[in-house]
C-alpha cells in the first residue's frame, strides 16, 4: 500500500483552475521527484497535501485511509511534514526545542524538561546519522545544518511522508551529499519522500520515480531508470502553442544596446547581450535564475558589481534608475503595486510620473492640462477603460487596466530601450494580445525591447532571440530566425542536467 | 556552568553581558577611587532605588520586546496605579489589601485593552500603547485635578520605604520578580512561544501558537508590573501624583535594548535586562557623584541606546551578508559554456 | 570580538564624561559642597536662583551643584535629594514640584543631619528648616492692588493658571484680596488651565476671551502664559485702543520684560529668585556651621529663622529700572 495517494485532486483560485485531476502516489521508502516549470502547480499541490490549502475535489489517502486537513498542524500530526524552501525554525530557541516545537516535553507545571527534550532530539539525530548538539541555538547553525534540523523535526513527528521543496537551493556544494545521505537513510526507514527540484542531475542521483506537471495537469509518472532528461523536458514543456502572438518582424537591424560583464554580488555573474533594432529580446529561465536581478542591476536599482554598457555604439554609464531614464532606458517592474503604480493617484498623474519634467514651465509649475492630454492619448492608444483620466488607479478594474497604465507610464518617457518584466502577469487573454501587439509595434518602430517572462508560450511567441538564464548566468542564446527557439531548448538550458 | 551559560545565550549575547559587567565594575572602582563613596551602603541603596521602578517595568517590557512589540503606556500606568490605590485608601476609605487588589485588577484591564486593540486593529503596538499612555495621562490629571494625594498609613508606607534584611522592599520585589520571570521565560513552554512569535508571527501561527492570546497575556503582565511599581512608588514617595514616572518607559526600553535584546524582536533574556537597568543606574550614579551636569546623562543615555540598536542592526546585516556570500560562491563555481549548448540545437 | 568592541563603545561616553572628574587635584582640601534641586532645570527662573546660590557660595569658598529633572517630575526630585544626602553634601535647597512627594526625602535627609530648606515652592508637611521664597499671597496681593488701580470697579478679570499648585492658588487668593481692597466692584470672571504649556496658553486664553467678552484684564498665575495671553488679546483684536485687555504677567524672562517695554503686557510680577538663591545659601551655611549656640528648635543644626522668609515681589511696569538689570541672563 502506498504511503500517500492523490486521486483526482483539483483546485481553483478565484475561478482560475490551477490543478486539474491530479493523480499521484508515493510509495513507502521511495524518493518521488515532482517537477514542472514555473506555475505548473507543484507548490499548490504541495500546500494542499500539507494542509495549507484545501482541495476543491478529489481524495487524498494516507496509508489507505482518506484524510482531509484544514490546518497544517493536522497534516503534521497525521504524519505529513513539509521542509519548506524558506526554513521555519526559531533562531533564538535551541535545536531540541525546534525539533519538538509546540510539542515540548514538560512537567506538570508546563516547564520544559530540557534533559528529556535533548535526549530525544539526540536520538533522532542518531537515527538519521548526523551530529548536532541539541542545546545549540538554531540561529548559530549553517543553512545546511538548519535544514537537517527541519528534517529531524519531521522525523520526530513520526512523519510517514516528507515533502522537500527545493532543498538544495541554499546549500553549499559539500552540504548536498550530507543531505542526500540523510535522505537515503529516510528511504531505508520506509518513509515516502516527495522531492521538488529543478536540477535534473539531482533527480537522477537520488530519485526513484518522477512525476511531471504542466499547466496544472498531470503529464505522466515514470521510473527514473527508464527515462532520459530529454524526455522529462519534453514532458515539462511539450504543449500545443496557439497563435496568440503577432507575426515576428523581419531580420533585425543595427545594435542599439550592448551589455558586457553584468554582475551583481550573490545573484548575477558575467551576463553579456545585445539588443538590435526591430527585435524583441526575451529573457527566459526558472524563477530565481537571476533575470529580474540582472535587469535591476543594469539600471543600478540594486547595486551592480560590474558591467559595461553601450548605447548606439557609444559607451555610457548607468548610475541609477533615474540616470537610466534620462538616457532613455526604462525598466517596468513586475510588481505593479509595490514598485510601479501610485494607487491613490489618478491615471493622469501615474502616466506622467516618470516624465514630469516635460510639463514644467520656467517656474517649476506643472501644466496639468497638457498632462491630461497626454493621458487621454495614452488611454486611447492602450484602450484603457474607463476612459476618464482622473480616475484613481486604485479604482481601475484590476490587473488589465493597471498593467496598461504601467506600460503607458513607461511609453510616456519615449524610451529607446524598454525592459518589461512579466508584461502580462495577472492579465487576461484579451488584454494580453493587445499588450503583445503594442510591444511588437514598439520594436518595429526602432525601440529596443527586452521582455522577461516565465510563461513559455509568451517567450516563444514574442521573442526574436532568447537569453536563457540559469543560476545567475546566461546558459544559452537562442535565435528564432535560425530555428533554435523551441520549448525543449529553453527548458534544457534552464535546468541543470 | 559558564560554558552552559554561553551556549544558552549564544556567543554574542554572552560577551555583551560580560562587557556590561566589566564596564560597571570599572566604573564603580573608578568612582570609589576618586570619590571614595561609591561602595557605601548609602550610595548603593540610592543607586538601586533610583531606577528600581523602571527596572520592574523593564522586566515586563522584555517579554513584549521579544515578541516583537513595545509598550509605551507603562509610564502612565505607574502614576495611574499610584493614584487609584491612593484614592481607594484615602477617599473611599478601603483598607490596604482590597485597595491594592482592585488597583492591580484595573491595571490588568488596561493591559488587556492594549493587547486586544493591538490584535483587532493590527496597528503598530507603538501607536496603540502611545495612545493609551496619553489617554491615561489625561485620566490621571483629570481625576486628581493636578493635586497630589498623600497621607497614607504607616503600614502602607512600608510597601515602599520598608526594609527586609536591610534591603528596600521595591528592590526585593524587583529581584524576586526577575528571578521568577527569568526562570519562566527560560523554561516554561508558554513563554518560550514569545521567541516563536518574535521570529515570525505567520510561521508561529502555522505552528499552532495562539498569537492573539499570548499577546494579550504579556501586555497584561506588563501593565500588572507597572501597577505593582506604582503602588510601591506611592508608598516610597508618600504621595501619588500624575507627574511621577515621566519618561520611565524610555528607560525601561533602553534597559532591554542595552541588555542585548533585538529591538525588532526574537531575542533577549531577563538577565540581560537586569544588567541593562543596573548599568543605567550605575551610569546615572556616576554623574550624580561627580556633580557633572545631569543633562549630559540624558545625552549619554541616548547615545547608549543608539549604540545598542546599531549593534542589533550590525548583527543582522552580518547574518544576511553570510547568506549572500554562500550564493556568490555558488555563482562563481558554475562554469560558463553557453555557446557549446546553443550550437547543439542548431538545425540544419 | 565585536561584542567587546561594542561594549567599549558603549562605555566611552560615560568614561569620557568621568574623565573630567578624575582630574581633581590630589591633596587639596575639599571645599564644602551645597546643592540646589529644582523641578524645571534649565528654566530662567531657577537659573537666577542658582546664580544667587552660586555667587553666595563663592564668597565663602564653597562649591555648588544644580540637580533635578527638567520636566516637573517631583519623584525625580525626591530621588535627587536622596542621592545628594547619600553623597554627603553640606546642605540642600529644594523647590518642591509636589509638596507631598518631597516630604519623605526631606525628612530622611534632616534625620541624617543634612540641613535642608525649601524655596520657591514649599513642602510644608516636611521637617525642612524653613521656607524661603515669595509669599504667594503677598505677591498676588501686590498684583491685585495694581490691577485694581488700573481698571477700577469696572475690572473684569480672567486668570490663567495651572490647577493644583499651592503656590499658584496662594497667588490667586492674594490677587483677589488685593484687587478687592482698591476696587471692590471688580470681579474675577473666568479661570483657564494653560497646563504650563506655551502653545496651550494662547489657545485657552483666546477661548476665554471669546467666551467672556467682558474681560478687560488677565492675570497670569505663573510665568508661562504671559506670551499666550498677550497673543490671545491680539487674536481677538483687543491688544490696543480703548478695548485693550490689560495683561499682567508673572515672570522675569527677557521676552516678558521686552513685552512690558513694548506695551504688550501692562506689567509683570517680578519675584526675586536671585535673592532666594542667596538667602538659601547663607541659611544653609548657617545651619551647617554650628556656633557656640545651637539652634533652639533644631538641636544639631546652627541657628536659622523658624518663620518663612518672604523675599517679596516688585510689580514692574513700563520704564522700571529693574527691567534693564534683569534683561541680561545670569551667569552660572
Amino acid at each position: 500500500m502506498p504511503a500517500l495517494e492523490i486521486k483526482n485532486v483539483s483546485k481553483s483560485f478565484f475561478g482560475h483552475k490551477v490543478l486539474t485531476n491530479i493523480n499521484m502516489d508515493v510509495r513507502k521508502g521511495e524518493v518521488h521527484a515532482l517537477v514542472g516549470e514555473n506555475g505548473a502547480g507543484k507548490s499548490t499541490l504541495v500546500k494542499i497535501i500539507g494542509g495549507i490549502h484545501e482541495r476543491d475535489s478529489g481524495e487524498i489517502l494516507l496509508d489507505g485511509k482518506p484524510v482531509t486537513f484544514t490546518h497544517p498542524l493536522q497534516a503534521m500530526r497525521a504524519g505529513i511534514s513539509i521542509v519548506h524552501q524558506e526554513l521555519s525554525l526559531v533562531p533564538n530557541a535551541t535545536v531540541g526545542e525546534n525539533v519538538y516545537l509546540r510539542r515540548e516535553i514538560t512537567n506538570r507545571f508546563g516547564l520544559n524538561d530540557w534533559a528529556a527534550i535533548n535526549a530525544r532530539a539526540a536520538a533522532v539525530f542518531e537515527r538519521i546519522g548526523i551530529d548536532i548538539d541539541p542545546s545549540d541555538l538554531v540561529g548559530k547553525l549553517s543553512v545546511g545544518m538548519q535544514q537537517l534540523v527541519e528534517v529531524a523535526k519531521a522525523i520526530a513527528l513520526s512523519a510517514r511522508v516528507i515533502i522537500m521543496d527545493e532543498p538544495t537551493s541554499s546549500l553549499s556544494e559539500n552540504e548536498i551529499p550530507e543531505l542526500f545521505k540523510v535522505i537515503r537513510g529516510l528511504r531505508e526507514q520506509g518513509i515516502g519522500i516527495i522531492f521538488i527540484s529543478h536540477k535534473l542531475s539531482e533527480l537522477f542521483e537520488i530519485a526513484d520515480r518522477v512525476t511531471v506537471l504542466r499547466d496544472g495537469e498531470l503529464i505522466g509518472t515514470a521510473d527514473i531508470a527508464n527515462i532520459s532528461s530529454d524526455e522529462i523536458i519534453r514532458m515539462m514543456v511539450g504543449r500545443h502553442l496557439g497563435d496568440l502572438y503577432p507575426p515576428r518582424g523581419a531580420d533585425a537591424g543595427e545594435v542599439i544596446f550592448r551589455c558586457e560583464g553584468l554582475s551583481r554580488y550573490g545573484f548575477v555573474a558575467d551576463v553579456d547581450f545585445e539588443v538590435r533594432q526591430g527585435e524583441i529580446l526575451g529573457l527566459a529561465g526558472l524563477v530565481g535564475s537571476g533575470r529580474t536581478e540582472a535587469m535591476r542591476a543594469l539600471i543600478n536599482a540594486d547595486r551592480r558589481l560590474a558591467g559595461r554598457f553601450q548605447m548606439n555604439g557609444r559607451e555610457i554609464a548607468i548610475d541609477s534608475p533615474e540616470h537610466a531614464m534620462q538616457q532613455g532606458i526604462y525598466y517596468v517592474s513586475e510588481d505593479r503595486k509595490g514598485s510601479g503604480l501610485f494607487l491613490l493617484s489618478s491615471v493622469t498623474w501615474n502616466i506622467a510620473a516618470s516624465c514630469l519634467r516635460l510639463f514644467r514651465d520656467r517656474l517649476g509649475m506643472l501644466d496639468q492640462g497638457r498632462m491630461r492630454d497626454q493621458a487621454e492619448d495614452m488611454i486611447r492608444e492602450m484602450d484603457i477603460r474607463p476612459t476618464n483620466p482622473d480616475v484613481r488607479v486604485f479604482d481601475l478594474s484590476g490587473g488589465n487596466q493597471q498593467k496598461k497604465v504601467l506600460l503607458s507610464k513607461a511609453l510616456a518617457t519615449h524610451p529607446r530601450l524598454l525592459i518589461v518584466d512579466e508584461p502580462t502577469r495577472g492579465v487576461d487573454i484579451g488584454a494580453k494580445s493587445m499588450i503583445h501587439r503594442k510591444l511588437r509595434e514598439l520594436a518595429d518602430s526602432g525601440i529596443g525591447v527586452i521582455v522577461i517572462s516565465s510563461e513559455m508560450p509568451e517567450v516563444l511567441g514574442m521573442s526574436d532571440r532568447v537569453l536563457v538564464f540559469r543560476g545567475g548566468r546566461v546558459s544559452a542564446q537562442l535565435d528564432n530566425h535560425r530555428g533554435q527557439l523551441t520549448q525543449e531548448a529553453i527548458m534544457h538550458n534552464a535546468t541543470e542536467i | 556552568m559558564a560554558v552552559r551559560l554561553r551556549k544558552a545565550l549564544g556567543r554574542g549575547m554572552f560577551l555583551q553581558h560580560l562587557g556590561l559587567v566589566v564596564l560597571m565594575l570599572a566604573l564603580g572602582i573608578t568612582l570609589q577611587f576618586v570619590h571614595d563613596d561609591f561602595f557605601t551602603s548609602a550610595n548603593l541603596e540610592v543607586l538601586a532605588m533610583n531606577r528600581v521602578f523602571e527596572g520592574i517595568m523593564a522586566l515586563g517590557m522584555t517579554f513584549i520586546i521579544i515578541s516583537g512589540g513595545i509598550d509605551l503606556s507603562v509610564s502612565s500606568v505607574f502614576p495611574f496605579a499610584e493614584i487609584i490605590v491612593a484614592k481607594l485608601m484615602m477617599q473611599a476609605g478601603l483598607p490596604i489589601l482590597p485597595a491594592v487588589i482592585i488597583t492591580l485588577l484595573l491595571c490588568l484591564a488596561v493591559g488587556a485593552v492594549n493587547g486586544l486593540l493591538i490584535n483587532i486593529l493590527r496597528v503598530y503596538p507603538m501607536v496603540i500603547t502611545m495612545g493609551m499612555m496619553l489617554t491615561l495621562r489625561g485620566v490621571n490629571l483629570a481625576i486628581t485635578n493636578g493635586h497630589s494625594i498623600a497621607g497614607f498609613s504607616d503600614t502602607f508606607l512600608l510597601l515602599g520605604q520598608g526594609k527586609v534584611l536591610g534591603v528596600n522592599v521595591p528592590i526585593i520585589f524587583f529581584l524576586v520578580a526577575a528571578l521568577v520571570l527569568g526562570y519562566l521565560l527560560r523554561n516554561h513552554r508558554y513563554f518560550r512561544q514569545l521567541y516563536f512569535i518574535g521570529g515570525g508571527e505567520r510561521a508561529a501561527r502555522l505552528s499552532g501558537v495562539n498569537v492573539a492570546q499570548v499577546k494579550v497575556v504579556i501586555y497584561m503582565l506588563s501593565s500588572f508590573l507597572a501597577g505593582c511599581a506604582g503602588i510601591m512608588g506611592a508608598a516610597q514617595y508618600g504621595a501619588a501624583h500624575w507627574g511621577h514616572g515621566n519618561m520611565s518607559e524610555l528607560q525601561a526600553i533602553a534597559a532591554v535594548a542595552i541588555g542585548g535584546a533585538n529591538i525588532n524582536g526574537g531575542s533577549g533574556v531577563i538577565g540581560g535586562t537586569v544588567l541593562g537597568i543596573l548599568f543605567l543606574a550605575v551610569v546615572h550614579n556616576a554623574f550624580v557623584l561627580s556633580g557633572i551636569n545631569t543633562f549630559f546623562y540624558d545625552v549619554a543615555n541616548g547615545l547608549m541606546l543608539i549604540l545598542a540598536v546599531l549593534f542589533s542592526w550590525y548583527i543582522e546585516r552580518k547574518n544576511a551578508k553570510g547568506m549572500l556570500a554562500v550564493k556568490q560562491r555558488k555563482l562563481e563555481q558554475t562554469a560558463r559554456g553557453a555557446d557549446g549548448k546553443a550550437a547543439a540545437f542548431e538545425r540544419a | 570580538m565585536d561584542m567587546m568592541r561594542r561594549a567599549v563603545l558603549q562605555g566611552m561616553p560615560v568614561v569620557a564624561a568621568l574623565g573630567t572628574a578624575v582630574a581633581r587635584p590630589a591633596g587639596a582640601a575639599e571645599p564644602e559642597r551645597y546643592a540646589m534641586v529644582v523641578f524645571l532645570k534649565g528654566s530662567e527662573f531657577f537659573n537666577w536662583a542658582y546664580a544667587g546660590f552660586q555667587d553666595a557660595a563663592k564668597t565663602v569658598g564653597a562649591t555648588t551643584e544644580l540637580q533635578g529633572p527638567a520636566d516637573w517630575d517631583a519623584s525625580a526630585e525626591a530621588r535627587a535629594v536622596d542621592q545628594l544626602v547619600a553623597k554627603g553634601v553640606k546642605g540642600v535647597a529644594v523647590t518642591a514640584g509636589d509638596a507631598d512627594t518631597l516630604t519623605s526625602s526631606i525628612n530622611k535627609g534632616i534625620e541624617k543631619g543634612v540641613p535642608i530648606l525649601t524655596f520657591d515652592s514649599d513642602s510644608p508637611k516636611s521637617t525642612r528648616l524653613l521656607f524661603v521664597g515669595t509669599n504667594h499671597f503677598n505677591a498676588g496681593y501686590a498684583a491685585g492692588l495694581v490691577m485694581g488701580k488700573l481698571l477700577g470697579d469696572k475690572g473684569r478679570i480672567g486668570i490663567s493658571l495651572i490647577p493644583g499648585l499651592d503656590s499658584i492658588t496662594g497667588r490667586v487668593n492674594g490677587f483677589k484680596a488685593g484687587m478687592a481692597k482698591v476696587a471692590p466692584g471688580a470681579t474675577v470672571v473666568a479661570t483657564v488651565n494653560d497646563e504650563g504649556d506655551l502653545q496651550k496658553a494662547e489657545t485657552v486664553n483666546t477661548a476665554m476671551l471669546q467666551a467672556n467678552p467682558e474681560i478687560n484684564g488677565i492675570f497670569c498665575g505663573h510665568g508661562n502664559p504671559a506670551t499666550g495671553a498677550a497673543a490671545a488679546a491680539r487674536n481677538v483684536g483687543r491688544d490696543k485702543g480703548d478695548n485693550k485687555v490689560l495683561v499682567m504677567g508673572f515672570a522675569i524672562d527677557v521676552p516678558i520684560l521686552q513685552m512690558v517695554e513694548r506695551d504688550e503686557l501692562v506689567g509683570t510680577v517680578a519675584q526675586n529668585p536671585y535673592l532666594e538663591g542667596v538667602m538659601c545659601f547663607h541659611l544653609l551655611w548657617a545651619a551647617a556651621h554650628k556656633t557656640q549656640f545651637d539652634s533652639m528648635t533644631r538641636p544639631g543644626f546652627g541657628n536659622v529663622p523658624t518663620a518663612d522668609l518672604d523675599t517679596g515681589v516688585a510689580i514692574l511696569l513700563k520704564g522700571s529700572p529693574a527691567i534693564k538689570a534683569l534683561m541680561t541672563p545670569p551667569k552660572i
